[in-house]
């Protein structure tokens, strides 16, 4: 235990180098720099880097608590507050009820030493998680979670979040909404659609509607509207003529719904945003 | 003159990728299932073989094979899965961060790169790439991030992109490779340990518009929807992860459909779950469902039918059908007819199973074995499979499949878990662990695709997860996590050749043929989230990492 703690200490140091050069603060790089600096830390101790071998082995897999301790469908290890004694045995015995099997029958006392040499470098203050959160911070309301499932609804391909990012989902192509007062969200079915324009290839290609991302002398870049799947394009600037004027109506984008989902929809956004 | 040469080049080079392309579309509408001197497609052609007709490179002379050239991509994470596509004598190659480069196929010279700037979240299936499609002058590349990527051909510029669907929020993203079918592209994607619902999609080559999108899970109000209880069907997993094959005579898309979710837990799903676990074959042009042939209701052992769908015409009970193999994770080759559907045989290729005790002649699982809660239970084949995602390869020479046959069982460990979208969805765990009271042990192996009659089989030092490549020169090519690269006779199993490639091998090699000289090209570096298991499962060193096309060819001159 002696040496465990010793090499833990070894890497507590590493850590706090270069999270002083990571001021990023993502955590999976110091992770990875801590094992790159290892050898010359812990010369006479390689624990913790036998450790960070044994992890990606047994832990890292399938999908468990991730390469670099970030994710998969069980916890974080980034951060984590288990003490010494706690991680121990954790990964000796297991967790019944979980999937957290038992490590006994399969690695010796002493791998599980330098295992959990290695996961006391992950120790410290909870990392912010690797995606933004996918709720808003304010509780949902029944009725506001009803919303904004249909805002994000999986089972029809073209819902609000297919053009809309809001709160750590969706794809952004359209307008932010979250920074939208809650009175433009009265009427979704009469959402004004000012920014898309016609593109007009010179090829044989038909005119179609799109909103411009990008435009220089050399390249256009635009979001083709005609599909369910907004598809974003890139045109030599010679191959096409923009055309402000444009027949696509917001409301073709929203059809997929019925008008008391939109609605639910709407009574979702204004409380969303604040109202 | 060089001035006015390369001109006259420009000038002819529409022309010129105009007939590439038609040569591209001769090559794979006749259904030999042999490739020629390019590799057009994923599994070498429609038929998704992975047998060369090239017989350059034979029994007689393989020992002098030699490298020509060595392709460093510089993308070092995770290894090198991909498949090369060769067309028009072009080698397109793509990597774990999206990274896509055109070399020139006779001496790796690079002739443009692409990089795609792929997000920092990418859903549990991880960073890998397992290639490109090509065709209709577009380079096509599913991302990490769940984008479908088109690029010229010619400069690799980027034509148009699409998110197929918000990785955050499906927890889902694209792994393997595109398919081109006629003016379309489809890909498939992960999710099937995930509360997602999977999907193929195909969109249109030239804009990147959707063209249709077949739900693997059936909505309320359609046939199938019958077989999930409640809201299950929302979050039951069957991702399209792997790539399809295409019968052009028949017009059908054949897709195999992965695991349902939660994977090991059927108690929020009691009912056939359709289509999981299924091969479906699909109208290209409506995306409609032709016929489905589900290989294991309700499955709980997380046994994808995902893996590649060979296309071959075989002799069953003195009948020559046109068939599909599928040689899949649960250690078992299901054979059916491909223009209907129907269960023609099914044989076990691995020695050790216990999840069933049998196939009926009618298809019907004998003898089911499932894990169940409260208990831990030791089933094979693994939750990696009999064989994992590397592909099998078949020689009509020999008539014969080879398979990188994997003998590993896993404990399996059932929990009660509720779906969040997105989020992994396995409903248990599984711990990698020996047959019980057999050697864990992995080998190619050859086997007749009808009877499933072993021929021969080559052990390897641990396990083999490359994918095999057959040629007319009856040579059985494959790689191992050692960074062997390997020719074994098609006959005999004899191994002829190797060459220490320094990294171990997770890819898919290929042969192609440019000005009279066949070259055999093989990816190296290992990764993954199972190549990672290595360390658990075998003794020895770890295998090394990489990324780097090795391409071999017989000395120049008289050969
Ligand atoms: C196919 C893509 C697409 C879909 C689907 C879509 N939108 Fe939009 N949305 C847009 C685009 C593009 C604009 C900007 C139009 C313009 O300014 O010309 C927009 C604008 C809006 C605006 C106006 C923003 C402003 O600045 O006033 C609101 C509100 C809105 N969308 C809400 C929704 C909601 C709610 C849904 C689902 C019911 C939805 N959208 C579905 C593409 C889409």
């Amino acid at each position: 235990m002696i040496r465990v703690a010793r090499s833990a200490r070894i890497l507590a140091r590493c850590t706090t180098r270069i999270r002083a050069r990571c001021s990023t603060g993502i955590l999976a790089c110091v992770a990875f720099a801590c094992i790159a600096f290892l050898p010359s830390a812990q010369a006479q101790d390689g624990a913790a880097e036998r450790g960070a071998q044994l992890y990606r082995q047994n832990c890292a897999v399938p999908y468990c608590h991730g390469p670099d301790g970030t994710a998969g469908r069980a916890p974080r290890l980034i951060g984590h507050n288990y003490s010494l004694n706690g991680m121990f045995k954790v990964i000796s015995w297991g967790i019944p009820g979980t999937g957290m099997p038992e490590f006994t029958s399969r690695l010796k006392t002493r791998e599980i030493d330098d295992l959990v040499a290695f996961l006391m470098t992950l120790r410290g203050t909870p990392a912010a998680p690797p995606t933004a959160p996918a709720v808003p911070p304010r509780a949902l309301t029944a009725d506001a979670k009803a919303g904004r499932a249909l805002f994000f609804d999986a089972t029809r391909t073209g819902a609000c979040g297919t053009c809309h990012e809001l709160d750590g989902w969706g794809v952004p192509v359209g307008p932010d909404l979250s920074v939208l007062p809650a009175e433009r969200f009265a009427d979704l079915r009469e959402v004004m659609a000012r920014r898309v324009v016609t593109v007009r290839p010179k090829s044989a290609e038909a005119p179609f509607p799109a909103l411009v991302l990008e435009r220089t002398e050399a390249q256009v870049r635009v979001y083709d509207l005609t599909g369910p799947l907004p598809v974003l394009r890139t045109f030599a600037a010679s191959q096409v003529a923009l055309d402000a004027a444009s027949s696509w109506r917001h409301e073709q984008a929203t059809r997929i719904y019925a008008n008391g989902e939109l609605e639910t929809i709407a009574r979702y956004l204004r409380w969303r945003n604040g109202k | 003159m060089w001035h006015r040469h390369s001109h006259v080049a420009r000038a002819f080079l529409p022309v010129l990728v105009y007939l590439a392309g038609l040569c591209f579309a001769l090559t794979l509408s006749a259904q030999t299932g042999a490739s020629g001197n390019d590799w057009p497609a994923y599994g070498g052609t429609y038929a998704a073989w992975r047998y060369s007709g090239l017989d350059q490179v034979n029994r007689t002379n393989v020992q002098k094979l030699a490298p020509a050239w060595v392709f460093q991509t510089g993308d070092y994470e995770n290894g090198l899965q991909a498949t090369p596509i060769v067309s028009g004598g072009v080698l397109y190659l793509s990597t774990s961060n999206a990274w896509v480069f055109a070399l020139d196929g006779a001496t790796g010279r690079l002739l443009w790169e692409y990089h795609f700037p792929l997000s920092k979240s990418i859903p549990l299936y991880g960073k890998q790439n397992r290639g490109v499609a090509v065709g209709r002058g577009l380079v096509f590349l599913g991302t990490a991030d769940d984008h479908l990527v088109a690029l010229d051909q010619r400069t690799g510029e980027e034509v148009w992109r699409v998110n197929v669907e918000d990785s955050r929020q499906c927890g889902c993203n694209i792994t393997g490779a595109p398919l081109v079918v006629k003016d379309m592209v489809i890909t498939g994607v992960t999710g099937g340990d995930s509360a997602h619902r999977g999907y193929l999609t195909a969109f249109d080559a030239a804009t990147g518009r959707m063209r249709w999108r077949f739900h693997t899970i059936p909505a309320p109000g359609e046939k199938g929807h019958e077989t999930w209880p409640g809201e299950s069907w929302r979050y039951g997993g069957g991702a399209t992860w792997m790539t399809g094959s295409f019968d052009p005579d028949l017009n059908l898309l054949y897709w195999g459909v992965g695991n349902a979710a939660a994977d090991l837990n059927a108690s929020l799903r009691r009912g056939d779950n359709l289509y999981t676990d299924s091969i479906i074959a699909l109208d290209p042009d409506t995306g409609k469902l032709k016929w489905h042939y589900q290989e294991i209701p309700q499955d709980v052992w997380d046994y994808d039918a995902s893996y590649e769908l060979l296309l071959v015409d075989l002799p069953v009970e003195g009948r020559t059908r046109k068939a599909l193999v599928h040689v899949a994770k649960s250690g078992f080759t299901w054979v059916l007819d491909r223009t209907t559907g129907e269960f023609l045989t099914a044989w076990p290729f691995v020695k050790n199973y216990n999840w069933i005790t049998g196939i009926a002649r009618d298809g019907k699982l004998l003898g089911r074995n499932e894990p169940e809660a409260g208990k831990v239970k030791l089933l094979c084949p693994s939750t990696i499979g009999g064989k994992s995602w590397n592909q099998a390869s078949y020689s009509p020479r020999t008539g014969w499949v080879y398979v990188p046959v994997l003998e590993i069982c896993s404990d399996l460990i059932v929990r009660d878990e509720d779906p969040q979208e997105g989020r992994g969805f396995t409903g248990g765990n599984w711990v990698m662990k020996p047959p019980p009271g057999a050697k864990q042990e992995s080998y190619l192996a050859a086997f007749d695709p009808v009877s499933g009659k072993r021929q021969w089989s080559v052990p390897a030092t641990t396990w083999l997860l490359a994918s095999v490549l057959s040629t007319a020169g009856d040579l059985i090519f494959s790689g191992d996590p050692e960074g062997n690269f390997f020719v074994l006779d098609a006959r005999t199993g004899e191994r002829l050749w190797s060459f220490p490639t320094g990294a171990g091998h997770r890819g898919s090699a290929i042969a192609y043929s440019i000005g009279g000289r066949q070259y055999i090209a093989t990816p190296t570096g290992w990764g993954s989230l199972i190549g990672q298991a290595h360390a658990a499962l075998w003794p020895g060193p770890v295998p090394r990492g990489g990324s780097a096309l090795f391409v071999f060819a017989l000395p120049e001159g008289p050969r």
